[in-house]
């Protein structure tokens, strides 16, 4: 062959540390190497990297995987732009799989967040700024507490509230039951979002008290759809979503899985 | 059990060596798996599953570089600045020289690394995830591997120096 005439050259040197050299060219490159140290010290460095790139994030394979980056039946897998294709079976993912996950993610708990958790990931919060994050989140923060006063409009005059925020958002308001999980409307209210644009938001309550508020508002324009974002703010949980400019927040103190299932109710019944 | 489920973890740590931001990465994943399974009827039974899902991963990761460059107020993915500055005290720390280093390459060389040093890729795979020719693989790992070396080591970077050498 005629490469076995060339000189070696780095990357020979590179595939040589990789083990992905041919082998008549390796006995050469082992060869060429025994009388140059510095080709020795350039391989032992590039064999280095390797190692400690695996030291440095190995320990992410055994990281529990996010609930909402499982896919078991999960909206954010094809929903957006794919509802009308009917899924094949072998994606309809077994619910056991998932669950196995999620105890895995209680066991091992965050290592990872906790691992990484810094100026980094603050810096990376704040420059990504999702809008709905905050606003659905301070808003959930500002009423879902509240004992006198939670709504504007409660949930007897339910007629009224969803033809009046409809009328204020213009946009045709269905509010969504969360009766199969065990919440009930408490009521809704009209909040300012921009100048210009109003939000509304609706609280639920299950019969421990328990509270969690949907925010929808327009969005501007050049807002793409996303998938199902989640975040947090001073411990409160959002699942966040934009669906043909419109976005959708669904905040609660209650743990990820419940706040997940209650999102995906919340989308199905949007998108109607 | 799916078979994409135990791509998963290293789809992960790889999304997370890429963006070395944890928030970033799991968006990242996130939008992969979505296209992913979007696709799904693309994929091509008997072939390397891990192979396409990477190769998925690498389209979403360009695209979304892309977009970011278009943004006026975007923050570059490597703060170099940030890095070095916040660590002065512990530079000589391997982790934070790598982490640093690996910063300071230019994305195609970063993947082309990742891919073989950290996935355990070969050539051929990583040509294939990247859609591009083997010894365009073999080139970019040689200058990115090359040039992590030199950081760490404080070496000049080397770009003009010759990387041949005469067998004697």
């Amino acid at each position: 062959m005629s490469r076995q005439n060339q000189p070696v050259s780095n990357e020979d040197l590179v595939a040589f540390a990789d083990g992905q050299l041919e082998p008549a060219r390796e006995r050469l490159v082992a060869e060429y190497l025994h009388s140059n140290p510095e080709a020795v010290h350039q391989v032992e460095a590039y064999r280095q990297q390797s190692t400690e790139l695996h030291r440095l994030f190995d320990p992410m394979l055994s990281a529990p995987i996010p609930q909402h980056l499982l896919p078991p039946e999960h909206p954010s897998f094809g929903w957006r732009k794919n509802l009308a294709a009917p899924l094949t079976p072998r994606w309809a993912w077994g619910m056991a799989a998932a669950v196995a996950w999620i105890a895995l993610g209680a066991t091992l708990g965050w290592m990872l967040k906790a691992q990484q958790a810094g100026p980094t990931e603050q810096f990376s919060l704040a420059q990504q700024s999702p809008v709905l994050l905050r606003q659905a989140s301070v808003a959930h923060a500002v009423y879902a507490p509240e004992v006198m006063h939670p709504v504007e409009v409660s949930a007897k005059d339910e007629a009224h509230l969803a033809k009046w925020l409809s009328k204020r958002l213009d946009k045709k308001l269905s509010i969504p039951s969360f009766a199969e999980h065990g919440f009930h409307l408490v009521g809704g209210r009209l909040l300012p979002a921009e100048p210009g644009t109003a939000a509304a938001q609706f609280m639920y309550e299950n019969k421990n008290m328990q509270r969690f508020t949907l925010y929808v508002r327009a969005m501007e324009k050049k807002e793409a759809d996303t998938s199902f974002r989640y975040g947090e703010n001073k411990g409160i949980g959002v699942f966040y979503w934009i669906d043909r400019d419109w976005g959708y927040a669904l905040s609660g103190k209650l743990d990820r899985a419940t706040l997940l299932q209650l999102a995906d109710t919340a989308y199905r019944q949007f998108s109607l | 059990m799916n078979p994409v489920i135990e791509h998963l973890p290293r789809l992960r740590r790889y999304a997370n060596a890429l963006t070395r931001d944890q928030e970033r990465a799991e968006d990242l994943l996130q939008d992969t798996l979505e296209r992913a399974y979007r696709k799904w009827h693309l994929w091509t039974p008997g072939g390397s599953l891990r192979a396409w899902l990477f190769s998925i991963m690498h389209n979403v990761y360009m695209n979304q570089l892309a977009r970011e460059s278009k943004r006026p107020d975007a923050v570059s993915l490597d703060e170099a600045v940030h890095e070095s500055s916040a660590g002065q005290n512990e530079s000589q720390h391997a982790t934070r020289d790598l982490l640093s280093a690996l910063a300071k390459l230019p994305d195609e060389q970063r993947e082309v690394v990742l891919l073989v040093c950290l996935e355990d890729m070969k050539y051929e795979e990583v040509a294939y995830v990247l859609h591009i020719p083997i010894g365009t693989v073999r080139s970019r790992l040689a200058r990115g591997r090359e040039r992590l070396r030199r950081l760490m080591e404080g070496l000049p970077s080397g770009e003009n120096i010759t990387t041949f050498k005469v067998v004697k």
